[in-house]
């Protein structure tokens, strides 16, 4: 669907254009001189401008040179009753995309409108792949989201119905538990499926930097903003946008995404237009909202629009059959891409990893499969090649005869305890946690690694 | 529609309107149609007035917001008097306009009388 205005001074004309686009599903409005055309631009945005070239006062060619000054993106195409070569040539010298003669043809119109629009996806691809090079990506989520859980199973099943609406969706859950997979699930099973699939993390973006990433802004909105620059809303319309961490979101930004949620419009920084949007939400997170608007950090009008419906990830320690079903599917998927052949798992080793809480829970299994599958020889698993702070845990169970054995395993017991529930409060900031639990930084340092610890496992 | 005068009517835009149209495609011709009769005597007059103050840009204007709209409802020889009104007003040549004008006057309501046996 594109926002299409029509320019013209003629009402047959006009009402003639304005049924054959509406038939093919665009949103069109009409307005009969080229300046009411330039007070609509001002006020909002149009993917395309189909202007008369003969008009009193301001005509098409006037009218498209100083449009493209204010929306440079802005498709034109012009249309008379007349046409000639040269001013077919003065129409797309000055910026005017297609030149088409009156009478209309339904055909020709439509087609110009669809290469209008195909240019205009370029445009909004281009600028999200751009986005996507610079972004330091922690892996590709899988394509769907994998399960033995019979509760996940129902709710996947109920995900799926979801997905073919429009409605927004809230998913809950800690961290790790593939609410990004589910979110993408979502999409792929909608009918935005081939529109973009955005993806922000809002706690890994400052406020201001979220606004204009979200929105846009306009050259001069702010020191730094030398040009003008199309947000999340504007690139991914008739998209997907995922807001993970939506807990974080200033709740100024919270207004503005309410407006959003509510009316479809939204401005772009330091503008005064209004632009519509066709963006399906979905939102994540795993802090408690409820407890975040009783405490006023969180807007309730907003909560009650996210949860249009929620579905809540169950972490792995509350679903311990996905433990072994997600290890030997990552053992298979690491083995294969690390053209091993597939190796056989000791009794022991599962084991550890059922009695392991699991505080990273999916995320965290990848990365001590990943490690295992790296380090094992003789296509064996065994217990050795895990990370400490998963044998750890369980050895401390199991005292030996041996006083310093014993006294070493609960030290090491304790550290990993200690060290990873500040880890966890700091998100994997090790400097920050050594201050707070006044420890030298490069100790901490020393002592993580010989532990085992990966801070990352605590960054989100 | 075989007895509509095609010196008068380019029937195949009366065709294509209709396809335009869709499912309710001679209603909306006529929805076309009665724009163009209803906005048709201001043009006219505008024309006339700005020939007879010998104001020709405007009248050229006018000219040709008349000669789209009948364009665009197959109105062909009306749109050709229209276009011949347009040249002259362009160039700044006001002769013959009287006759032309006159011709408009001829043509328009049986160019009418032709359109509206069309729903």
């Amino acid at each position: 669907m594109a926002k299409i205005l029509v320019v013209d001074d003629e009402i047959t004309s006009i009402t003639i254009l304005k049924k054959v686009l509406e038939d093919a599903g665009h949103r069109v409005t009409t307005v009969s001189d080229g300046n009411m055309a330039m007070e609509k631009i001002k006020e909002f945005k149009y993917d395309i401008m189909l202007t008369d070239f003969n008009m009193p006062g301001m005509n098409g060619i006037e009218l498209t040179e100083q449009a493209v000054k204010i929306e440079p993106d802005m498709i034109v195409i012009l249309i008379t009753a007349f046409a000639t070569i040269r001013s077919a040539v003065d129409a797309i010298r000055i910026g005017a995309f297609d030149y088409l003669t009156k009478p209309i043809n339904k055909e020709e119109l439509l087609l110009s409108i669809d290469r209008g629009m195909e240019r205009v996806s370029l445009v909004h691809e281009n600028l999200l792949l751009k986005h996507k090079l610079e972004q330091v990506e922690p892996g590709e989520a899988e394509e769907d989201y994998a399960t033995a859980n019979k509760d996940i199973k129902v709710m996947l099943n109920e995900a799926k119905k979801v997905a073919k609406t429009d409605s927004t969706v809230l998913i809950t859950g800690a961290n790790g538990t593939g609410k990004e997979v589910l979110a993408k699930l979502i999409h792929k099973n909608s009918l935005r499926k081939d529109q973009q699939f955005v993806v922000i993390n809002c706690a890994a973006i400052p406020t201001q930097l979220l606004e204009s990433e979200l929105f846009g802004h306009v050259k001069g909105s702010f020191t730094g903003a030398i040009k003008d620059h199309k947000g999340y809303f504007e690139i991914a319309d008739n998209g997907t946008i995922f807001l993970d961490e939506i807990g974080e979101i200033d709740i100024m930004l919270q207004v503005k995404l309410l407006r959003v949620l509510q009316e479809r419009e939204f401005s772009k920084v330091g503008d005064t237009r209004t632009q519509s949007t066709n963006v399906r939400i979905i939102a994540a997170t795993n802090q408690e909202l409820k407890k975040m608007i009783s405490e006023g950090k969180f807007r309730e009008d907003l909560y009650y629009r996210l949860n249009v419906f929620e579905f809540y990830l169950l972490s792995l320690k509350e679903r311990t059959e996905d433990i072994e079903f997600y290890f030997e599917r990552f053992i298979r998927e690491f083995s294969a891409v690390n053209k091993k052949k597939l190796p056989a798992i000791e009794k022991n080793v599962r084991d550890f990893l059922l009695s392991y809480p699991w505080p990273g829970n999916i995320r965290e299994l990848k990365n001590v499969a990943e490690r295992v599958s790296i380090l094992c020889e003789n296509h064996k698993i065994t217990s050795d090649l895990l990370p400490l702070n998963i044998i750890g845990v369980n050895q401390s169970k199991k005292y030996t005869e041996d006083y310093n054995e014993n006294k070493e395993s609960i030290i090491k017991e304790f550290e990993i305890n200690f060290i990873t529930k500040h880890l966890k409060i700091h998100k994997g900031n090790v400097a920050a946690t050594a201050k707070s639990i006044n420890f030298h930084p490069v100790s901490l340092r020393q002592k993580i690694a010989k532990l085992g610890i990966d801070p990352r496992d605590y960054k989100y | 529609m075989e007895n509509i005068d095609s010196n008068l009517i380019d029937f195949s835009i009366i065709q294509n309107l209709i396809e335009l149209g869709g499912d309710d495609g001679k209603e909306f011709l006529k929805e076309i149609i009665e724009l163009y009769i209803q906005q048709y005597p201001e043009l006219f007059n505008s024309i006339k007035n700005n020939a007879e103050n010998n104001n020709a840009n405007d009248m050229y204007q006018s000219a040709h917001a008349l000669k789209g709209a009948s364009l665009n409802v197959g109105a062909k020889e009306i749109a050709s008097l229209c276009k011949q009104i347009e040249f002259k007003g362009k160039a700044n040549d006001m002769t013959q306009i009287p006759e032309l004008i006159a011709s408009l006057e001829n043509v328009y309501p049986l160019t009418v009388g032709e359109l509206t046996k069309l729903y």
